[in-house]
């Protein structure tokens, strides 16, 4: 087990190196650099912007530079010819580099207080989902072909189809607007996180729900289940201890792509909650061509995925012991 | 029972005994009822719709659901059922053609990659792997920039329609790679594939005769799931105003323009609700025809997928 995760987190880096790679030269072959919409600025002021960001520089040796951990510039490294002042900078050497829009923060900085906001909204959303789609999925699958079953089916569906852009703003009338329970769009107490994760979580329950149902179904039918049953064991204890275990793995298998899509989906909702996020500040990026900010919001999500996608692989083999990791 | 080498006189071909599964599935068959009318709406737009999508009337701005109007009217006073049945053929056209782009490039990528094997075989899927540690929202996005810049630098005369449906097929393809590479390598071990190889069969020849048309069954079904996942994830993308630009609209856009103008003085709920009720409504049908084409064509995998042993494996998710 434990080769398997070394095995493992030392690929990491190599996925991590290809992504840095294509972001990097994919931005950077936009015609147009980060400063190209400013068109009031000076030529000569213009050209001393891009030269404090050696945007002049070829653009290989600017990759170089931006992967480090040699700083290559006129107080860089000894090595290649600079004067020593300050030798190492770059990926290499834990820095992400600045954001060209917003030059007062750093990339670090700027993933430094939005990744929390996008973390916590991710992981109430996940638990709404779970916290829902989980008992739904269970009703569903032991009530087989009932109302129950078909109704609880049919609201998964609902949910799956209605997208959340469509959603949020019905939500926001009827609480906000209408009722005033919670307050508007914004950040910074609970109740601001309400609406945005239940929006963010629920497609996700209605997925979880049909998943569980279906290996649960899948379970129900096995000799095991049989033999429980037949030896007298309360119904509840049959679901809870033999159908719901077995049926887990196909719902922990989602899980990983689940988070992938929650994370993605922020992106949508931070926008119309006006939540400070990182999908936010991602889009800004994406839009500005500021690319570092770019290149360092999806190296966290590529490390956060490939973690959890880890964790994952790692807990079927506890939930399964048949299940060895390669 | 007839007697012994007495052929059954029905014997179907599996299309018509899928085709034969399909129709006992009420959800299944609902569903493509729906399709069927929601695809047809849109083709009957300009008989339909009451007034021309964009002819203003500006004595009726904002206003709410009327006989006039039967869904309102958006802020230039256009009448919004006009413009959802018109927005109908975008949203349809983009889920189309997205689908084709990423069923053409995840095919071709899966099933050379498996029929190839070896190094050539591990480097494809190992960038399928990375492409997965990316959501693939991100991707979208950067795509669409990228497209967009140099569309204005070179001064491309394209719709920004084809970059949409190009940026969302050349992102949506990796879990149909996936797909395709698995049946493959179990189809390439088949006796009548040894037997191509054995006849002197080309490998371009056995890989698009023999093996491509095998995969027809998972690819239906995959694409019928694709469909309202790329119809999704336009109106995500144009809800982030990187999607279908005026004046073209979608079902996505118009529902984004409806999020937009949301306040607490005007509600003007309509904007939002019979757009997104149109989409909801198609993706309703295309997840339940989806779902039922599944179980006719392919009897041999439940309602669970198997699991498998590579992260993210489960379904792409929007």
């Amino acid at each position: 087990m434990s080769a398997f995760v070394l095995r493992r987190l030392l690929q990491l880096p190599g996925v991590l190196l290809v992504i840095v790679v294509t972001t990097f030269f994919l931005m950077r072959i936009i015609p147009g650099g980060p400063f190209a919409a400013e068109k009031s600025v000076e030529p000569e002021i213009q050209r001393l912007i891009e030269a404090k960001y050696h945007l002049d520089w070829p653009l290989s040796k600017q990759f170089l530079q931006y992967l480090g951990p040699f700083n290559l510039a006129a107080d860089g490294h000894p090595w290649f010819g600079g004067s020593g002042a300050d030798p190492w900078g770059g990926l290499l050497a834990g820095d992400l580099g600045v954001s060209f829009r917003y030059r007062t923060q750093s990339v670090t900085e700027i993933i430094g207080h939005s990744f929390p906001v996008s973390a916590a909204l991710g992981s109430l959303a996940l638990a709404i989902a779970l916290a829902i789609g989980v008992p739904a999925g269970i009703i569903a699958a032991v009530g087989r072909g009932t109302v129950r079953d078909w109704s609880a089916m049919a609201l998964a569906m609902v949910g799956i189809c209605i997208p959340n852009f469509v959603l949020a703003p019905l939500l926001i009338l009827l609480f906000v607007f209408r009722l005033g329970w919670l307050p508007v769009a914004g950040w910074g107490s609970p109740a601001h996180m309400i609406l945005p994760a239940v929006v963010l979580g629920l497609p996700y329950a209605a997925y979880l729900a049909r998943l569980l149902r279906g290996s649960m179904l899948e379970a129900i039918s096995q000799d095991y289940v049989r033999t429980a049953r037949a030896k007298g064991l309360a119904e509840y204890r049959v679901v809870l201890k033999h159908v719901l275990r077995n049926a887990l793995l196909p719902v922990l298998s989602f899980l990983g792509p689940a988070t992938a899509g929650i994370l993605s989906g922020s992106v949508v909702v931070e926008r119309i909650f006006n939540v400070p996020g990182m999908g936010t500040w991602f889009v800004q990026g994406a839009l500005n061509r500021d690319y570092l900010l770019v290149i360092g919001a999806v190296l966290v999500y590529a490390i956060l995925l490939t973690l959890l996608n880890l964790i994952v692989d790692i807990l079927y083999g506890l939930v399964d012991p048949r299940i060895q990791p390669q | 029972m007839s007697g012994p080498l007495h052929l059954s006189p029905r014997h179907n071909s599996p299309w018509a005994e899928a085709w034969r599964r399909l129709r006992r599935d009420r959800a299944a068959m609902a569903g493509l009822v729906l399709v069927v009318v929601m695809i047809m709406a849109s083709l009957c737009a300009p008989w339909i719709a009451p007034h021309p999508p964009n002819e203003q009337h500006l004595e009726a701005q904002l206003s709410p659901p009327s006989w006039e109007h039967p869904c309102g009217t958006d802020d230039k006073g256009r009448d919004l059922l006009a413009r959802i049945l018109y927005g109908g053929r975008v949203s349809w056209m983009v889920g189309l053609l997205a689908t084709s782009v990423s069923i053409l490039i995840g095919v071709t990528w899966g099933a050379t990659a498996a029929y190839i094997g070896g190094a050539v075989d591990n480097l494809m899927m190992r960038l399928v792997d990375v492409l997965y540690t990316i959501p693939f929202l991100f991707l979208a996005i950067l795509f669409m920039v990228v497209a967009r810049a140099f569309r204005e630098a070179m001064s491309w005369q394209i719709n920004e329609l084809y970059l949409v449906f190009l940026a969302i097929g050349a992102v949506s393809w990796l879990t149909v790679a996936r797909i395709v590479r698995g049946e493959v390598l179990s189809i390439r071990e088949r006796d009548y594939v040894q037997a191509a190889r054995a006849l002197g069969f080309g490998d371009m020849r056995i890989l698009f005769r023999h093996i491509v048309p095998n995969l027809l069954g998972v690819v239906v079904v995959y694409s019928s799931l694709t469909v309202p996942r790329v119809m999704l994830e336009e109106s995500f993308l144009s809800f982030l105003g990187l999607g279908v630009q005026p004046p073209d609209a979608s079902w996505g856009s118009l529902a984004a323009i409806g999020a937009d103008v949301i306040n607490p003085l005007h509600s003007y709920w309509w904007l939002i609700v019979f757009p997104g009720l149109a989409l909801a409504l198609t993706l309703f049908g295309l997840n339940f025809l989806g779902d039922g084409l599944r179980d006719a064509l392919d009897p041999r995998t439940s309602l669970v997928s198997p699991v498998s042993p590579e992260p993210g494996a489960g379904e792409e998710s929007a």
